[in-house]
């Protein structure tokens, strides 16, 4: 009686495997729109920078049907990031804090926090301030 | 005997004959009141003896019958036919672990990881022999003598003491898939349960395996450890608890390198 014991391989799209683990790359790969978002928003910077008709240009672009498909999912993306992030927050902190504040309260003030800089921000867009 | 049937396809490997596992089928009476800790055992005593899982208490207590329940790891005496009835139910061994034979897994290198954490109380005394050059200060008066607790200090931990080293965390985890290294979420847990408990001075001794990059940094959250947890510990709270920690404890050493001593 011999021993051998078997190590079953793992597939290189183990992320396939669970539903669970789908979603985790979902939320994972939501920083990559985010980061490409910031580079584009970061290249209206720099054309603004270089004068009225090359920011014009750059707002051309964005009003491409392409663009705005990707705002709208880099959107949808952000907001994943977010309430996977803000459900995930209390958890990481510290055991005595978790212990005085219940975690959905923490979950909860977060919240708060996020839709009203969200408010404030899309109130400023419809007031003209950008 | 009922007239219903229920169907069982489980992962078979036998080292002695077997080059890799295969699924055997089995096709047992169908008992609404069986766990499928049961159903093994009707097919090991009516079918084929051959068959080969750990089990003890049928419980929920002991942690011996994990095992991987159509692609879910969980424990062989809280899962029931009839949860699945009258589907055909797929067991496989533990996933990220070795195939000893059938549903048996090779679990030795999580017990040395459980060794690394150290998971026992190590007290005044015992943190000064092992660290004379470091200044301890006791806890408390009596963690030289009689340990005393407080229920709000008991609480602190108690979530994570709650583990029972199934080992179903391990197979969640891709991450211990991928880095076969990496300590794990069970053994972080119970290292942050003693790090946690007052009457412990042993943080020091352990942060070495904790904030290790085979640690805590081989996490990345995916949290599914604490979904399949059948006793709620939350690992991955407990990993990123420690995550936080040792960011913090870094960027400390910069301000305070001889951590408040002269």
């Amino acid at each position: 009686m011999s021993r051998r014991p078997y190590i079953r391989p793992m597939p290189a799209n183990w992320f396939m495997e669970k539903p669970a683990y789908k979603f985790y790359m979902l939320r994972e790969a939501s920083c990559v729109f985010n980061l490409v978002y910031s580079l584009n928003l970061f290249a209206g910077l720099v054309q603004l920078v270089r004068g009225a008709d090359a920011w014009n240009g750059w707002l051309a672009v964005q009003s491409n049907a392409t663009m705005v498909v990707f705002a709208v999912i880099t959107l949808a993306m952000t907001l994943l990031h977010a309430v996977t992030f803000i459900n995930m927050a209390p958890r990481v902190s510290p055991q005595q804090l978790r212990k005085m504040i219940p975690d959905n309260i923490v979950r909860a003030v977060m919240f708060a926090g996020l839709a009203a800089v969200s408010a404030v921000i899309v109130g400023l867009a419809y007031m003209g301030a950008f | 005997m009922s007239e219903k049937t229920i169907k069982l396809e489980i992962l078979r490997y036998n080292p002695e004959v077997d080059q890799e596992p295969n699924f055997g089928t089995f096709e047992i009476p169908y008992n609404e009141a069986w766990s499928l800790l049961d159903a093994l055992e009707y097919i090991k005593d009516e079918l084929d003896s051959s068959l080969t899982y750990r089990w003890s208490c049928r419980m929920a207590v002991c942690g011996s019958c994990g095992m991987v329940v159509n692609g879910r790891p969980q424990l062989g005496c809280e899962t029931f036919l009839r949860d699945s009835y009258p589907n055909t139910i797929r067991v496989e061994p533990l996933a990220n672990f070795p195939i000893e034979k059938d549903l048996v897994v090779d679990a030795s290198t999580f017990i040395e990881k459980l060794e690394a954490v150290k998971p026992y109380i190590i007290d005044a005394v015992d943190a000064m022999e092992a660290e004379p050059a470091r200044k301890i200060i006791p806890t408390t008066k009596t963690s030289l003598g009689t340990f005393k607790q407080t229920p709000k200090e008991m609480g602190l931990f108690k979530q994570f003491s709650m583990c029972i080293n199934c080992m179903l965390c391990y197979s969640a985890c891709p991450q211990m898939g991928l880095n076969p290294m990496f300590t794990g979420p069970a053994a972080l847990a119970i290292g942050h349960r003693y790090n946690l408990d007052s009457r412990d001075h042993g943080t020091d001794q352990r942060t070495e395996v904790i904030q290790d990059k085979n640690g805590v940094w081989s996490c990345t959250f995916v949290g599914y450890c604490s979904e399949v947890c059948p006793k709620n510990v939350d690992p991955a709270a407990a990993i990123n608890q420690n995550k936080a920690q040792g960011a913090q404890d870094w960027a400390l050493s910069f301000l305070m390198p001889r951590k408040g001593e002269k």
